[in-house]
């Protein structure tokens, strides 16, 4: 599956179906109808549910700097596991990507959200990779996030690609997909 | 053994143990040497993190520093060759030495004679074994004079602190001036991605596939706003039974589900995916 997003563009796996966000009801219940599908979701009264949930996340996703936000519920190891993934675009003011990633890495230590934040090389990008987990009521990490900050090449553009998954044994493969995601960003010619 | 007794003088000097600490001393600079050289040429590397135009100048510099490490590095190796081939040198004339000291003996043993001719013999081989280490010794002096010309800083060569310096500095400034410009940006989307990431969240909850009975506040929150708001509400308070493994999909980023889709393609005898590439529809 292939993300678009205004101008810019990534690649994602298959496995994860992004929330309808067209402008058009009719195109957005179509895809909401296709998401359904995909999961194999029977039960009128779960459809009815989730139809009605994706809807109206639908409407929320579209404000701020958040241009697609997207789920996978898959078998992984053997067992059910899902994670989201949701991707903002980011007026960057720097062509330089050791300026950007150096100043981005600083900025998202600031928040304290993090546990870590690193510069990376991904190969065909330099990029922040930040990690973070969410506690649960009992003291147990409850999720774990890995966020990506990429510039674009040649663009005053950054593409942040987030990850969360409560399938804390299989953090290292999403990792590995949230990564991969955040290197294919492109700028659509 | 006290050869200036017997001979008149030592022609060996030379203390092999303090030569095997320096020895022990030298190698231990080349190992130092040749890993902060590697960790400069690691961080300078193509693909590391100094990419960019404010990298460049950067990276120049590291690259020169490591190149100079990489002189001194050979110029302490080539001393350290030069002192085992001393030190080994060494051990080889002073058991010459033991042994004229041992032929002196044995003719002091007889009627001493100042004048015997194999006593004067014996000295004259002194004599030439001294010089034959003098020799050796001036040899590893030059190396060492060459070990000093190595260490000693061009005044009139880069001063590659400086230019390091100058480089970090404008890097500095242009990352202070992307915090000032982008930082609060791109806080407010990250914050922004940690609120949709919390709602996307609760879809594989109503799918049945991530844990989480009870609805999120932030769930709530938009369903209230969204249209069939009461009927969403009461599907996320009803909660979703969990599916079971056998209803999903294997996912296709699993590196084991590639490799199995690969080995079962080829058992069909099904094209391989990277043997499709380069194809066109």
């Amino acid at each position: 599956m292939t993300v678009l997003m205004a101008q810019v563009d990534i690649d994602v796996p298959p496995d994860f179906h992004e929330v309808p966000v067209d402008p058009s009801v009719e195109d957005r219940l179509l895809g909401q109808t296709a998401i359904l599908d995909e999961l194999s979701i029977a039960d009128p009264a779960q459809r009815e549910g989730l139809g009605w949930y994706l809807e109206a996340l639908s409407r929320s996703v579209t404000a701020g700097a958040v241009v697609s936000t997207a789920f996978c519920a898959v078998r992984l190891g053997g067992t059910p596991s899902s994670a989201t993934l949701t991707v903002a675009v980011h007026p960057a003011a720097a062509e330089d990507p050791l300026v950007f990633t150096t100043g981005a890495a600083r900025a998202l230590l600031t928040t304290g959200a993090y546990e870590s934040v690193a510069q990376e090389n991904l190969g065909r990008t330099l990029a922040v990779v930040a990690r973070g987990r969410a506690i649960g009521d009992d003291g147990l990490t409850y999720s774990q996030d890995v966020t990506v900050v990429v510039p674009v090449a040649g663009h005053r553009l950054a593409v942040v690609v987030s990850l969360s998954t409560t399938d804390l044994a299989h953090v290292a493969t999403y990792e590995a997909v949230v990564r991969d995601a955040a290197a294919s960003a492109r700028v659509l010619t | 053994m006290n050869p200036d007794r017997f001979l008149g003088l030592d022609p060996t000097p030379g203390d092999l143990r303090a030569a095997d600490e320096v020895t022990k001393v030298l190698r231990s600079c080349v190992v130092a040497l040749s890993e902060g050289r590697r960790r400069v040429e690691h961080t300078a590397r193509p693909d590391g993190l100094w990419q960019g135009a404010h990298a460049a100048a950067i990276v120049d510099t590291l690259t020169a520093y490591a190149g100079r490490l990489r002189a001194l590095e050979d110029a302490v190796v080539d001393f350290l060759q030069a002192w085992q081939q001393w030190r080994h040198g060494i051990a080889g004339r002073q058991d010459e030495t033991a042994a004229l000291v041992e032929a002196v003996t044995q003719l002091v043993d007889g009627p001493v004679d100042s004048a015997d001719p194999r006593r004067e013999a014996l000295l004259r081989q002194a004599g030439a074994l001294r010089d034959r280490h003098q020799i050796a010794a001036d040899q590893t002096g030059a190396a060492a004079e060459a070990l000093i010309a190595a260490t000693t800083v061009d005044q009139e060569g880069r001063d590659l602190p400086v230019d390091l310096q100058r480089g970090l500095l404008a890097l500095e400034a242009a990352v202070e001036q992307w915090l000032a410009e982008s930082a609060a940006d791109l806080r407010h989307a990250t914050e922004t991605i940690s609120s949709v990431t919390k709602l996307t969240a609760v879809v594989p909850q109503l799918v049945g596939v991530a844990p989480g009975s009870d609805a999120s506040p932030e769930a709530l929150r938009i369903a209230a706003a969204a249209p069939g708001s009461h009927r969403l509400i009461t599907a996320l308070h009803r909660g979703t039974p969990e599916r079971p493994a056998e209803e999903l999909s294997d996912a296709s980023f699993a590196s084991e589900v590639r490799a199995e889709g690969a080995l079962a393609d080829r058992v069909r005898g099904a094209p391989h995916a990277g043997d499709l590439e380069g194809e066109t529809a």
